[in-house]
């Protein structure tokens, strides 16, 4: 991976199309305003989003936890609806 | 990764830990890795479902994890092409379209016609849901269709 290069505003501004080409192609950007970074310009192909694992470890670990499962109130409410409309 | 609309069924299936599907759908997810289609509609839905299960910890991780996912790009992929007014259209048309042949209620179809739309639009590789009437609907319509039971 190519290291990331430090730009300003104003660069980006003045070459926009440039920037985003570079990008594109892989290089990575760090944009700074007023001497701060603000952003990052990254190629698109870079994965930014934690996985399903990452997301849901907390969730894996509460479910092997003993106790009963329970209905699905979507479903529940569904059935419930469904049954009013039959009783029309 | 493939793109699946979960309807809230399967949505809170997968991220409530007690709920009765909750491995099926973690199983599905494990085996596909996809990513899931999020709009108005279906946040609202599984954030009302989320906010009413919030009353122990196993709801509270549920919350976290949803709201996790929804600070991702794609895990939960938002369309900004499904607003709610077209979708209540593409809901109505496909009522009218079916008729009595639909076994759900008016906001299942939402759902249907939304996956309907974002086939149409950037292709949907999977229809999921827990609920057997839903499933049905959606094969008629010719959407891939898998369901948790």
């Amino acid at each position: 991976m190519e290291t990331i290069q430090d730009i300003n505003v104003k660069a980006l501004h003045d070459a926009t199309g440039n920037f985003v080409r570079a990008a594109q192609a892989g290089q990575r950007f760090r944009i700074s305003l007023n001497g701060k970074v603000a952003g990052i310009l990254l190629p698109p192909d870079t994965a930014i989003d934690p996985s399903w694992d990452e997301i849901m470890a907390e969730v894996r670990a509460a479910r092997k936890e003993p106790g009963p499962t329970r209905p699905n109130p979507i479903l529940a409410e569904r059935q419930q609806r469904n049954y009013a409309a039959r009783l029309r | 990764m493939p793109l699946v609309y979960a309807d809230t069924s399967a949505l809170f299936a997968y991220f409530h830990p007690k709920d009765r599907f909750s491995d099926l759908v973690d199983r599905a997810v494990v085996a596909t890795a996809p990513d899931f289609v999020y709009w108005a509609f279906s946040r609202f839905e599984i954030r009302h479902a989320l906010r009413q299960a919030n009353t122990d910890n196993h709801g509270t991780t549920a919350w976290k994890a949803l709201r996790a996912a929804e600070k991702t790009a794609g895990r939960l992929r938002w369309f900004n092409e499904l607003t709610a007014d077209k979708m209540l259209d593409a809901a109505e048309e496909l009522s009218a379209e079916a008729g009595a042949g639909i076994g759900g209620g008016g906001m299942d179809v939402i759902h249907v016609a939304a996956a309907r739309r974002v086939k149409l639009l950037s292709g949907l590789d999977e229809f999921w849901t827990c609920d057997a009437t839903q499933a049905e609907f959606a094969r008629a319509l010719k959407l891939r269709t898998r369901l948790f039971k």
